[in-house]
């Protein structure tokens, strides 16, 4: 087993992926952060043109009150309505603002895992399930180390690679936030800055690192199980994506919906990070359904690797 | 040793090859399998390996139908690499750092010189890729070393130094050996195996014989 893992990680390293891969993935998290930033940028631009434009209505040194004000956001047929705007901006700022802090940095990079896990780690899982054969060398690994020594090893490392990746790119996403969080409290700091903005009591950390590892386990798999199926790397990214973004919702029980369904519940999205709408869906039911799934797609690479010639 | 018995090996129903009596590969000989094109001999070597599901049994060091020959290494006819990295890359990914980097250069040096190992595999030659794959059996030091098809594509000086270069290994290895050049096999190999009608069977060597005596004589319908 030794011997398998030593070639898994050597390719990882020589092949020069682990600086592609890290690259990418501090990219993306810098960039998710510097994203929060502009967000909150945005949001006090809008705030002062909603501010100038309602000047005849509301007295200057009524603004404090309005922002401690309920506010209402009212979708209407040509666009959205606000029952007292300057609140719902300032609660809309105050909200960019504590995304782009460090106390939510942790969060949002779990929310960012599981949205980009569909291309990220359906790639990644393809990589370890299609590359020996695009290069034929497969049968030179299992001619020594056999097949299921074999099998276990690409496992094993996809797995660390996946785990390692997330780390690097939860603590890009923490280090990037202590700077755009002291840029965004700057750029707010025309008004008198207050914490209106509570955020609801968050689901226990442990259970969002759950999830979004669920996930990244199941697109992993997910890649690898097709990349071994077809023997190419790109059929099983095309097939996610298709299925991810331009098939129409197939019910209830699909693992697009479980997983939009338990990350809603979850997760606030207070940054950049959105969620579409799903049917409402049991916990532990919707676990055990992307466990399954998991589970089926690593079986059947598996059975396949088994009853497959090797090469 | 390498022990074959009561084996076959079949695609879809079809007979591919076969083995009635036991055959074994001796220790420190070399054993050459004679064929013609599609006999099976490819076949064989990825069943030995693992690679192939078959009936029957294979024993490796008295290890029945072992999952892989950790001890082993076959060099394929394609010698299969990384193709878009470099062969120095290559050899210590493959090499399971059996040696330190710079003797994995130096034992490559025997046989590439280091502007070739730094190339991308991509760019290398036919003959260039076995002399990597060559280098490889020299880091890995293997117990059990299978060569399908290993002269075809070398030049003149390659194919004289691996003839002196394989029966010294004989000494430390078990080399199982096909191929369609006889002349570089014909004062090579120990023991003589043909593939006649499916059937892998051995031939009693007479000193007298050329291969292509023998080829003619059993093969040749």
């Amino acid at each position: 087993m030794k011997n398998c893992l030593n070639k898994e990680l050597a390719h990882f390293l020589y092949s020069g992926r682990v600086f592609v891969a890290l690259a990418v993935f501090v990219l993306i998290f810098i960039g998710g952060e510097v994203l929060n930033y502009r967000s909150v940028e945005n949001n006090i631009e809008i705030l002062q043109m909603n501010y100038e434009s309602s000047q005849g209505h509301i007295e200057k040194d009524e603004w404090e009150k309005h922002i401690y004000e309920d506010f209402e956001y009212i979708p209407v047929k040509n666009g959205v309505t606000f029952k007292n705007s300057v609140g719902y901006f300032w609660h809309l700022i105050g909200q960019k603002k504590y995304a782009s802090s460090p106390q939510y940095a942790f969060m949002q990079s779990l929310e960012f895992i599981i949205s980009l896990a569909p291309i990220l780690f359906t790639l990644t899982g393809a990589m370890y399930g299609g590359l020996d054969f695009r290069f034929g060398v497969n049968k030179t690994k299992v001619s020594r180390d056999g097949k299921s020594k074999s099998f276990f090893a690409k496992q094993i490392v996809m797995t660390g690679e996946a785990l390692g990746l997330c780390v690097v790119a939860i603590l890009t996403a923490l280090i990037a936030s202590v700077f755009t969080y002291r840029s965004a409290a700057k750029a707010v700091s025309v008004f008198p800055y207050s914490d209106t903005f509570v955020p609801e009591q968050i689901t226990m950390m442990p259970l969002c690192i759950l999830i979004a590892m669920l996930v990244v386990f199941l697109f992993l798999e997910t890649g690898f199980c097709l990349a071994f199926v077809f023997k190419n790397i790109a059929i099983p990214v095309i097939f996610v994506i298709l299925y991810w973004y331009a098939c129409p919702p197939l019910g209830k029980f699909e693992p697009r919906n479980l997983i939009s369904a338990l990350t809603e519940k979850h997760f606030p999205f207070y940054g950049i990070v959105v969620n579409n709408g799903s049917y409402e869906i049991n916990l532990l039911l919707s676990a055990v359904i992307l466990s399954l799934c998991t589970a089926g797609f690593f079986a059947l690479s598996f059975v396949i690797s088994k009853k497959r010639s090797a090469y | 040793m390498i022990e074959i018995k009561d084996f076959q090996k079949k695609y879809n129903n079809r007979l591919i090859v076969k083995v009635t009596d036991n055959i074994v590969f001796r220790d420190n000989a070399i054993s050459f399998i004679m064929g013609p094109n599609g006999a099976g001999k490819t076949t064989l070597i990825k069943c030995i390996f693992g690679l192939e599901s078959f009936e029957g049994t294979i024993s490796v060091d008295s290890v029945d139908n072992p999952a892989g020959i950790p001890n082993g290494i076959a060099i394929w006819d394609d010698c299969p690499f990384y193709t878009n990295l470099s062969g120095k890359k290559n050899l210590l990914i493959f090499g399971e750092n059996k040696k330190q980097k710079n003797e994995v250069l130096e034992t490559a040096g025997k046989y590439l010189s280091s502007d070739v190992l730094n190339r991308r595999v991509k760019s290398y030659s036919y003959g260039q890729k076995k002399k990597l794959a060559l280098a490889l059996v020299d880091i890995l030091e293997p117990k059990y070393l299978f060569m399908d098809e290993i002269s075809n594509g070398l030049d003149y000086e390659s194919v004289r130094s691996l003839k002196k270069h394989l029966r010294r290994l004989s000494e430390q290895m078990t080399i199982v050996l096909t191929g369609h050049q006889f002349a570089f096999y014909q004062d090579l190999y120990d023991d003589l195996f043909l593939i006649k009608k499916q059937v892998l069977q051995k031939h009693v060597k007479d000193n007298n014989d050329s291969l292509e005596d023998v080829y003619d004589e059993e093969l040749l319908e």
